[in-house]
């Protein structure tokens, strides 16, 4: 089994990194492996809205999930979307009850009773066990593609494009040739 | 209550969810690895089997070991 060999292009593995950040699936469909890229999308996405769906808009929280965060962070357009969202949330709250928007320091017990007590007020608040499935579909998703950003770059480095040919069809390009 | 806003209410029995979440770990790793798209389905299929196998031997391992030695 082959792959075709593209161009060799120094900026090829950059741009299939950046795009498999942005977009899951995205470094793949520009290496020309339409197909998996197709699948990597909608598997991680699909993944990522699941856990956003189970946990609610506090599912991605980078004050008390950092780890968690950052493996979510990994889905790139979804990670971010989600981020906005959940900041947009925490602002509203956080002005309606008059108090600054992060804590001073992450050990402010003061700001975190009264904003976990809110959260809790208004059926927000993320509880054992809907926290643990919900961050774990979000960060594994996010985890899943940095598999897909590495397997991408690496693809570009050695400068495969297009889906691998088999031996059938490439023996028989060599005899009709 | 509203999808992607509000939290959903989840019993203590929810292992189901394992299932999903490994069948999307065993496409996504089969995905990047497969040497033709033909053959993924049924690569799919039996990675999905092994993870899913894997944590049941694991699970019972630790339930002997939490009720024989523990």
């Amino acid at each position: 089994m082959v792959s075709r060999k593209g161009h060799q292009n120094s900026f090829a593995p950059f741009v299939a990194g950046i795009l498999g950040w942005l977009i899951p699936g995205a470094g793949h469909v520009y290496l020309k492996r339409t197909v998996r890229g197709i699948i990597i999308c909608i598997c991680i996405n699909g993944l990522f809205w699941s856990g956003v769906a189970i946990g609610g808009v506090f599912t991605t929280d980078p004050l008390k999930q950092r780890w968690w965060f950052t493996a979510q962070m990994c889905t790139g357009v979804s990670g971010i979307a989600s981020w906005y969202r959940q900041e947009r949330y925490r602002r509203a709250i956080t002005d309606q009850m008059g108090i600054s928007p992060k804590p001073m320091w992450m050990n402010d017990k003061q700001w975190w009773d009264k904003y976990e007590q809110e959260l809790v007020k208004r059926k927000l608040m993320l509880v054992y066990p809907t926290d643990v499935a919900a961050r774990a579909y979000a960060g594994i998703a996010g985890m899943l593609n940095l598999l897909c950003i590495f397997d991408a770059v690496i693809l570009a480095m050695l400068g495969h494009f297009g889906e691998r040919i088999g031996k059938e069809t490439k023996s028989s390009k060599e005899t009709s040739q | 209550m509203s999808i992607f806003v509000h939290p959903i209410t989840m019993g203590r029995n929810s292992l189901w969810l394992v299932l999903p979440l490994c069948m999307v770990l065993a496409v996504i790793y089969k995905t990047i690895r497969v040497q033709t798209l033909r053959e993924l389905p049924l690569r799919i299929f039996i990675l999905w089997l092994y993870i899913i196998g894997g944590l049941v031997a694991l699970g019972v391992v630790f339930y002997l070991l939490l009720e024989y030695i523990a």
